[in-house]
């Protein structure tokens, strides 16, 4: 559970939204939607520890995140609109996440299976700077799933994709045994799977 | 030490040496290179630092008081930091303070180290060995630290690498496993020609030290010992104040928790131009 308090969003000179005081609960799906700059993709960045709230606070699980972003970013990872896939193998970009961690890493059929799960049939000893735009995204996708994560953000998921891929990316998201899930979506499909949903309207959340 | 003494180059020849210059003014006249001016104006700038450095040491040398030479090697940290000031164009408020701390810490330490346990001269701060070592010392981390800090703040304060950073803090690596993998690239820059330098020396080129001392009338084994040394104070120089720049930078421009200072508070980010 997020819970708000007085927050304001403000990433760059101006207010987007707040102050916004309310509770979020993303165990049965948290759906974000709003026009494009009201805020969504900074909601999120918070969400995920990477940025602090110009105003107010947000506590994760009843325990505010300022002073321990750096710990809640192992819990909580963000997948970006835009993802960025790093290393010299799409193998080493997959499992970035786990040796920063120092975790144990997945074996080539695990990461294969994976892949395969989300639509891709890619070489692991692909350079990923040559992946398509959907290509990355899910890659990038999968690079989180493999994580071990108490919450998932995910930005724009499914844009740019075709009906088939959407569908296994959502299915994988939101099957048995993942983490929570806050969407940033415009697409009807996440409206249907999230129980819970909110708009960013004119600065302030709305649930629908 | 035996000193044959140094044939004087005298007026004349030293204006003959001048007329080396006309071969770069041809080759740029011939490739249409609109160099010409910039050329006349490095000489005329050389000319006039070789003078003002001769008149200094002349009097550095004569009075040869410790208090003196440590002053003159306080004015080259300064030049040093308003160098790379100038060439990174980074505009950090604190910065030319930081980098007077990195030259003091990072090449201060290492002329200290020459001085006092390998080279011992009497007095210690003896000028005619401080200031040399100094500047060879102090020129070659100047040019480090400008590699190392270009490289890092056009990665850090560019849109792609915040991004890079981003994606390191969100797969879950801590502030500082994020700053060693930022950072090494910038590291590795500033220590290659140096490296290249240590490990090609002597084959082709005499090394400029050398020549100097060769010139004077040392041995050559005297100058090669002298040689060995002070690529070890360099590559000792180099590494720890573009290190310890680094970190400074990083320190400046990230918080404990990894975000970019400013980010929370105000929105204006420090510029590079």
């Amino acid at each position: 559970m997020f819970q708000l308090h007085k927050l304001v969003l403000a990433p760059g000179p101006r207010i987007l939204a707040g102050p916004l005081s309310l509770g979020l609960d993303p165990r049965q799906g948290l759906l974000l939607r709003g026009a494009s700059g009201s805020g969504k993709s900074s909601l999120l960045r918070l969400m995920a520890g990477l940025a602090r709230p110009r105003g107010g606070s947000i506590t994760w699980q009843g325990l505010s995140l300022e002073g321990r972003l750096a710990e809640h970013r192992l819990i909580a990872h963000m997948v970006d609109q835009r993802p960025l896939l790093k290393g010299a193998s799409l193998r080493e970009s997959l499992c970035l996440g786990l040796s920063l961690r120092g975790l144990a890493l997945p074996s080539e059929d695990q990461l294969q299976e994976g892949l395969r799960q989300l639509g891709l049939d890619l070489p692991l000893d692909q350079d990923p700077s040559r992946l398509s735009g959907g290509e990355t995204l899910r890659a990038a996708l999968l690079r989180g799933l493999l994580l071990p994560l108490d919450l998932l953000l995910l930005d724009e998921p499914t844009a740019g994709l075709d009906e088939a891929a959407a569908n296994l990316v959502m299915s994988a998201v939101m099957a048995a045994g993942r983490p929570p899930v806050v969407v940033v979506s415009h697409e009807e499909r996440w409206a249907e799977a999230c129980a819970q949903r909110f708009e960013l309207r004119q600065g302030a959340l709305h649930e629908n | 030490m035996k000193t044959e003494g140094v044939a004087e180059l005298g007026m004349l020849g030293l204006g003959l040496a001048f007329l080396l210059a006309l071969a770069p003014l041809w080759v740029f006249h011939d490739m249409r290179l609109p160099l010409g001016k910039q050329l006349l104006g490095a000489l005329a700038r050389m000319v006039l630092q070789l003078s003002a450095l001769g008149l200094v040491l002349e009097v550095l040398f004569r009075v040869n008081h410790s208090l003196l030479t440590v002053g003159w090697l306080l004015v080259m940290q300064g030049a040093a930091a308003h160098t790379i000031l100038s060439r990174t164009g980074l505009k950090l408020p604190g910065l030319p303070l930081m980098l007077l701390a990195v030259l003091c810490a990072g090449g201060g330490t290492v002329l200290a180290y020459c001085l006092a346990v390998v080279v011992r001269p009497h007095p210690l701060l003896y000028a005619r060995y401080a200031i040399p070592l100094g500047g060879m010392i102090l020129g070659n981390s100047m040019n480090g630290i400008t590699l190392a800090l270009e490289k890092q703040s056009a990665r850090l304060l560019g849109a792609e690498g915040r991004r890079e950073w981003d994606l390191l803090l969100g797969l879950g690596a801590s502030v500082d496993e994020a700053r060693r993998r930022f950072s090494s690239g910038a590291l590795r820059l500033a220590l290659l020609p140096t490296l290249n330098t240590t490990a090609t020396i002597g084959l082709v080129s005499i090394p400029g030290m050398m020549t100097g001392q060769i010139l004077g009338g040392s041995p050559p084994a005297t100058a090669i010992g002298y040689q060995m040394m002070i690529m070890l104070a360099i590559l000792a120089s180099v590494s720890l104040s573009a290190w310890l720049a680094l970190r400074l930078l990083h320190w400046r421009l990230v918080d404990r928790e990894g975000l970019f200072r400013g980010e929370a508070g105000l929105p204006e980010t420090p510029s590079v131009n």
